[in-house]
């Protein structure tokens, strides 16, 4: 095994006869940055939990770089633990003192700054949720784990804070092995080299980002029709455009799944319609959600 | 450790736990001396004032002047009911509430028996400071009420206490580390301690048990040799660094 590699085997969780993970292998290289996508209860978290040692396994096995010992591991949840009766440098100096790491004030202050907070005396009860997990991004600045642990790191963050999330995992790049469990694909495609998409703890695709890229930049046409669609005509959509990667229909509303929109594509859509004289109650266009994806292609791999 | 440490005493310190601890038996103290002193004035006042009549023992008893040993006595009863509820309600919730609060995770890289005895330690230095001084005010007012400086068993009786303090925080900080929840952790503690008393009311084996330390502190103060009183202490001791060892294989299972 590759001293460079944390090999997971075949790992399985149930909780209560529900297969929280189902047989999963992953292969995740050192200094790497991977990301773990799937809806709501696919498993990732568990998965992460796991990884960071919070969580126990009933079969499997993790190696983590090759020579089994647990790494200098952050673990940083949706919801950060952080002391709330500290301010945010007392929290920081607390971490870098428990890890034994020298950081002094200045390097502290910094990446308070960098993370958008203000080195004040402000204790982290009166922090909003978002302030958290700023303040739990700047653990991994003044810190240098090996294993760096993001569970929905900008679940709570507004637009300003993911764009500072990007720049921190852009200097963490190359220092620290990162995974980040997250539902947002558009997000995790700006910063993942490689990434993994489960579903009920299973393992549906994982690849490169490049590779992966065709499903992360996804455009979704909603189209609400007077009657159901027939198979041959769900056939006949799929060909009438090269970037139409999948159409799934529930009832009178389809989905076409696009690699990316172009008037082109929506013409002919309309225009194979009024020719057949359907006639359209309703179209639009929005953003591929993880869900259009399973109910989509990635469900088909 | 240290660092640990220190952050331990910081929280407890800012979430006031520190404070109420030291006030609650400062307190105690001084009223405990105040009441031995005058629980004889305060009765006989009470009962004139309802105009009831007396039995020939208990006037002779509202007659004999409280003693500094009946004081002091007065002063380890109530300290050490009091005691084991505060310390019930300010550890049994250290290791879980670490897991609820989600903080726990900072601890990966972490012995495991480091995170329990630092735990420990700090609660330790704040109990042992809080009956400490509350030992301080019982003192100087015996001192002042009772004119009397000199107490035969004071110090033994002080070493059982702390010993029986240090018990109790382990067991609480023990079921802090195996339930995950605080009412749980909280709850038990209780029950244990009640468990513990009623062992410890056994003829011959309980005045070795943790919870029969009374009989070894009544039997200092009025100036007798306690029989008994070295295998009281192995044993807590021995029991606290069992409550120890078990905490730190509770938080290792302690996995969902």
């Amino acid at each position: 095994m590759s001293e460079d590699v944390l090999s997971i085997k075949n790992l399985s969780k149930v909780i209560k006869n529900n297969t929280i993970l189902d047989n999963l292998s992953l292969t995740i290289h050192k200094n790497s940055i991977y990301g773990v996508v799937g809806v709501n209860g696919s498993g990732k978290s568990t998965l992460l939990r796991i990884l960071a040692g919070l969580t126990s396994f009933e079969s499997g096995e993790i190696k983590y770089f090759g020579n089994g010992v647990f790494p200098h591991t952050a673990y940083i949840s949706d919801f950060p633990g952080l002391y709330d009766l500290m301010t945010a440098h007392e929290f920081l100096q607390y971490i870098v003192d428990l890890r034994k790491e020298k950081a002094d004030s200045e390097v502290i202050k910094s990446a308070i700054i960098t993370v958008g907070l203000k080195d004040n005396k402000k204790h982290i009860k009166n922090y909003s949720r978002g302030m958290k997990q700023r303040l739990a991004i700047a653990e991994t600045l003044v810190t240098n784990p090996e294993l760096i642990l993001f569970d929905e790191p900008i679940a709570g963050i507004d637009f300003a804070g993911r764009e500072m999330f990007v720049s921190v995992i852009n200097e963490l790049k190359n220092k620290s092995t990162i995974i980040i469990a997250s539902h947002d694909l558009r997000e995790l495609g700006k910063m993942c080299d490689r990434a993994v998409i489960i579903d009920k703890g299973k393992k549906i695709v994982e690849d490169e980002i490049a590779s992966l890229g065709k499903i992360f930049g996804g455009v979704v046409i909603n189209i609400t029709i007077e009657r159901p669609l027939e198979a041959e005509e769900i056939n006949a959509v799929m060909g009438l455009h090269p970037d139409i990667n999948s159409v799934n229909s529930v009832g009178r509303t389809f989905s076409i799944m696009l690699s990316k929109l172009s008037n082109q594509i929506l013409q002919s859509v309309i225009n194979y319609f009024c020719e057949k004289q359907i006639s359209i109650e309703n179209i639009s266009v929005s953003d591929a959600k993880l869900e259009d994806i399973f109910t989509g292609e990635v469900a088909d791999l | 450790m240290i660092t640990m440490l220190k952050k331990e005493l910081r929280e407890l310190w800012r979430s006031k736990k520190t404070i109420v601890t030291f006030i609650i038996l400062a307190v105690l103290a001084m009223t405990s001396i105040i009441m031995s002193k005058f629980e004889p004035q305060i009765l006989n006042a009470l009962l004139e004032a309802r105009g009831t009549e007396l039995p020939e023992s208990f006037i002779e008893y509202l007659s004999t002047p409280p003693g500094v040993s009946q004081a002091a006595a007065n002063f380890f009863g109530n300290i050490s009911n009091i005691m084991i509820w505060v310390i019930i309600l300010t550890t049994a919730t250290a290791v879980n509430s670490e897991y609820i609060n989600g903080t726990y995770s900072l601890y990966l890289n972490t012995k495991k028996s480091e995170f329990v005895i630092t735990k420990f330690a700090a609660r330790i230095i704040i109990n042992f400071g809080a009956i400490l001084l509350a030992a301080a005010f019982a003192l100087l007012y015996i001192a002042v009420l009772f004119e009397s400086a000199v107490l035969p068993g004071f110090a033994q009786s002080l070493i059982i206490l702390c010993v029986y303090a240090a018990f109790t925080t382990a067991y609480s900080l023990l079921f802090s580390a195996v339930f995950k929840t605080v009412l749980k952790s909280i709850g038990i503690s209780i029950l244990f301690c009640i468990v513990l008393q009623m062992f410890s009311s056994f003829p011959v084996i309980g005045g070795y048990l943790p919870g029969g330390f009374a009989p070894h502190i009544s039997a200092f103060l009025s100036g007798a040799n306690s029989t008994g009183y070295i295998a009281y202490l192995v044993i807590t001791v021995a029991l606290t660094a069992l409550c120890l060892v078990f905490a730190t294989i509770g938080i290792k299972k302690y996995r969902v």
